[in-house]
């Protein structure tokens, strides 16, 4: 697969929030959307299959399409992190997410509920819980609330992952 | 890292224009309790109202001057609605 091509998509509606400190499904204007605080770390999950296109060479770029509840000004940060399950590789019942890759500081739209797009950068292998084609995984998603300093809910509408 | 000093700034507007909105709410409750007395206009000999119902009167009037002031209306104005006032920890 060439570089920049799209793997999954994923929407809110795919999102499974864990019970502590998940991020509930809400909307705007009728989109959906998952909302994060911006005091505590919120997280939200997504399940999928890596497609049998991705050449697990140069690894995947996670792009989040995200808007603000009401902030204009400020910065948010999110980290973003993978789990592999594979085949016979991870017993469901406990979590493995690899750790974190983060995009921080990024400065918010200065119109609240215009959605910006920024990406987080994983290398293949180790980065990313070593997914390959053809493998479940999970995609954890969450908002640095703790280190940012935008007032207010974030709202995350899509995922894309792309081959680096 | 700590919470940042904004969301600290948003937690104590927060929680301040709640407390506005429970004032503006108790003067409207005050204001509303008068109409009826006035409506009613018991007779206050012997009570603890006798010769004091002027004082209560100005002191409603005084509670909705407090509670609708600039300083108030401006915690309300300023308070971010999705902000759930953490960044302190707990609040009494």
């Amino acid at each position: 697969m060439a570089s920049g091509d799209t793997l999954p998509i994923l929407t809110a509606h795919q999102a499974i929030s864990p019970a502590s400190a998940g991020a509930p499904h809400s909307s705007r204007n009728l989109h959906p959307i998952m909302v994060f605080d911006d005091t505590t770390n919120w997280s939200t999950i997504f399940t999928c299959i890596m497609p049998q296109n991705y050449a697990a060479t140069t690894g995947v770029t996670v792009y989040l399409h995200y808007s603000m509840a009401t902030a204009t000004a400020d910065t948010v940060d999110w980290d973003v992190s993978f789990e592999r399950i594979g085949d016979q590789q991870l017993d469901v019942d406990g979590d493995s997410f690899a750790a974190v890759n983060s995009v921080d500081n990024t400065t918010v739209p200065g119109t609240a509920g215009l959605v910006d797009v920024v990406n987080v950068p994983f290398t293949a292998g180790a980065d990313m819980d070593s997914v390959v084609k053809g493998e479940l995984f999970r995609l954890k998603v969450t908002r640095d609330a703790v280190s940012d300093d935008a007032t207010g809910n974030a709202e995350l509408h899509a995922v894309e992952i792309r081959e680096t | 890292m700590a919470i940042s000093d904004k969301k600290k700034i948003a937690t104590f507007i927060g929680v301040a224009a709640q407390a506005v909105n429970d004032l503006q709410a108790s003067a409207f409750r005050l204001e509303h309790l008068r109409t009826l007395w006035g409506q009613h206009n018991p007779d206050v000999t012997g009570t603890p109202l006798e010769g004091h119902v002027a004082d209560v009167s100005a002191w409603i009037d005084a509670v909705r001057a407090v509670a609708d002031n600039a300083v108030a209306n401006g915690l309300v104005e300023h308070a971010v609605p999705t902000h759930r006032n953490m960044a302190l920890g707990e609040i009494i």
